[in-house]
């Protein structure tokens, strides 16, 4: 099983492609694709919204159904998908990308 | 410290003007990605994991506090509260917008900073010691140096497309902070026979994939022909060095496949053809970059430094603070203190937007408006009063700063690794956090004493693994993190590269692997004054690989 994935142009944020053909921030929302067809029809997708300045590195996820949801199954590609694996300190005070 | 004229701001103001325009143009599409990759990186914005990266140039580690609180407020204004300080003397932010970050270019150009030549293939951020200008062993301060080296590469046409990267630093001292041997140019000062000083140049240095100690290519350049020394290495390169394979493009292999007597005959061949009588640098020249970094003006403070002296007989956390963190001045009376960004079990190297402003505070009120970075991913505040060091003490306390540690197992370098970077192949943080959490409680750190520890998530060696005592080198086999162990290395003037030991390491066992090597060295070290890498060098690595793979 795999997933479409790409980093949202504007601001770089990891997205994955949906069932409608939207761009949504939670692999859980992604389309699921079972065969290698279907993975390049949606890698296909995915260039059309390359050409539209949407996304940039575009990129195939293969993905497991877990006991809650669906992962990535590589560490590369769950940290894409949950973010760093340590606890950085933020500034206490409102930050633009908290 | 160097103030901007006229001619760098209207520069910087010009590129930031040129870059709005660019992402403008991207985001509206009329650039492609493929188009725009190179003007962005030329910029400092890369793409990592989870967001754009930003890095930012700090000329040769050098801030100055109203430099310090802009970079807290674009840590908290345009990314998540903090930076991220690199073995570059950099900082780099994790996540910022790509559309923020012509806004955040201009931020920084109102305080004479920017973010030209931290990537691409272009000569990168001069480094220096971070104790330049104020440390007792200086033979000379090394940044004068260092900025008109930046001022003569920034967006040189000759020089901005290099075969690939381009990096030097500058020793100002024969102990050297700086690194200076795995350079791709490394200068370290000197003084010959008559007395003049000059730079002893190193070529060929570097780490990455194919790690090398670079080659002494002259004992002594005169001051004056610093530049036309510097750009006769250059053009050899430029000219000789591999463009048809970027893993074998740096200096380090055309001087390793050339051969270092033939690449000094090149350099000197070339130096003398095309020594330029206009890139000379006169007495008048240098002694005006001088100026730009003279010493402030340390009014004479009592020696010893009463107040200094009786904190440190009643208070033992104090004492340890001064004798880790605190090194001798040029000037009686004041010290050169280190800010360890190495907290027992944290991230090495990052800080807070409220730790930078309050750093940048201290250095306004205690340290005559200076903070240095350092290349192991700490700051300095060069000039102290060592009467002043308990207030110091207890506000670097209070902002989460005090941490007691510098040079020892705990003061780990180490790159973001797989936690944040596209290229790396493992996470070196989470190592580094419970290497720091194994050894820095009870005073064990202190009791091991000097050992330094670098970490890289991959063999392009952010981490500078190499030249770490231990070094640790985080990689995937099989789709698992492992981690390989070398020993021996050293950054300083005894600059070597370290020997793998053995088969790697997985995440859960390398932390009990690194104690195994630890606990070697206490059993073998003669006494407490052996330090790990002396010891190491007198009994070599067979007991250390017999404690690990003998007797596991």
């Amino acid at each position: 099983m795999q997933v479409v994935s790409a980093n949202r142009l504007s601001d770089g944020t990891v997205i994955y492609l949906d069932s409608h053909g939207n761009w949504v921030e939670s692999l859980a929302a992604a389309a699921v694709f079972s065969t290698d067809a279907e993975t390049q029809a949606g890698l296909q997708q995915a260039q059309a919204a390359i050409a539209e300045n949407q996304v940039i590195d575009v990129l195939a996820v293969p993905v497991e159904q877990g006991t809650d949801g669906l992962h990535a199954i590589s560490l590369r590609n769950a940290i894409r998908e949950l973010g760093p694996t340590v606890a950085y300190k933020t500034s206490p005070s409102l930050t633009a990308r908290s | 410290m160097y103030r901007y004229d006229e001619f760098d701001a209207a520069f910087v103001a010009e590129r930031v003007a040129q870059f709005r325009d660019q992402v403008a143009r991207r985001l509206s599409g009329e650039l492609t990605e493929d188009q725009f990759r190179p003007l962005r990186l030329m910029n400092g914005v890369y793409l990592q994991l989870h967001a754009y990266m930003l890095r930012v140039a700090i000329p040769y580690g050098t801030l100055a506090p109203r430099q310090l609180r802009k970079l807290a407020h674009i840590a908290r204004r345009y990314d998540k509260g903090y930076g991220h300080f690199t073995t570059r003397q950099n900082i780099q932010y994790n996540w910022p917008a790509l559309a923020d970050c012509p806004d955040i270019l201009s931020e920084l150009a109102s305080v004479e900073m920017h973010a030209i030549q931290t990537s691409g293939n272009c000569v990168r951020n001069v480094t220096a010691d971070q104790f330049a200008g104020a440390a007792a062993d200086e033979i000379e301060d090394p940044r004068p140096y260092c900025e008109l080296l930046r001022q003569w590469s920034s967006l040189n046409p000759e020089f901005s497309y290099l075969p690939r990267k381009f990096k030097i630093a500058i020793s100002g001292a024969p102990h050297d902070r700086a690194a200076i041997q795995v350079h791709d140019i490394g200068y370290q000062i000197v003084r010959n026979a008559d007395g003049e000083i000059g730079f002893a140049a190193y070529v060929g240095g570097g780490l990455g994939r194919s790690p090398f100690v670079a080659y002494k290519i002259r004992d002594f350049v005169a001051k004056a022909d610093l530049i036309n020394y510097t750009a006769a290495i250059l053009r050899v390169y430029n000219l000789e060095g591999r463009r048809d394979n970027k893993f074998k493009a740096r200096i380090k292999i055309l001087v390793h496949e050339k051969g270092a007597e033939a690449m000094r005959d090149a350099v000197e061949a070339e130096f003398a053809r095309s020594r330029d009588p206009d890139l000379v640098l006169t007495p008048e020249i240098v002694d005006r970059f001088k100026s730009y970094f003279a010493l402030p003006d340390l009014p004479s403070r009592p020696v010893p430094a009463q107040n200094f002296e009786a904190r440190r007989a009643q208070d033992a956390d104090f004492a340890h603070f001064a004798a880790q963190n605190v090194v001798a001045h040029k000037v009686p009376g004041y010290g050169v203190v280190s800010i360890s960004l190495k907290p027992i079990g944290g991230i090495p190297g990052d800080i807070t937007a409220e730790q930078m402003e309050a750093a940048a505070d201290l250095a306004a009120t205690y340290a005559h408006s200076e903070i240095r970075v350092a290349h192991e991913q700490n700051l300095v505040l060069p000039h102290v009063a060592l009467d002043d060091l308990p207030a110091v003490y207890d506000r670097l306390k209070a902002a989460g700063l005090a941490t007691a540690n510098i040079g020892l197992v705990t003061d780990i370098i180490a790159c973001p690794g797989l936690d944040y970077c596209s290229l790396a192949t493992a996470r070196s943080i989470p190592i580094a956090q419970r290497i720091s959490e194994r050894f820095g409680h009870n005073g064990r750190a202190a009791e091991i004493g000097e050992l330094h520890i670098n970490i890289s998530g991959c063999i392009n060696a952010c981490g500078h693994h190499h030249v770490g005592h231990i070094g640790i080198l985080g990689l995937e086999k099989k789709g698992v993190e492992t981690y390989q162990i070398t020993l021996g290395g050293a950054a300083d003037e005894h600059c070597a590269l370290g020997d793998v030991l053995g088969p790697g390491f997985s995440s859960e066992t390398v932390v009990d692997a690194i104690e195994t090597i630890v606990e070697t060295y206490m059993k073998v070290r003669k006494s407490r004054d052996e330090d790990f890498i002396s010891a190491y060098r007198r009994v070599g690595a067979a007991p250390f690989k017999e404690a690990l793979y003998e007797h596991a």
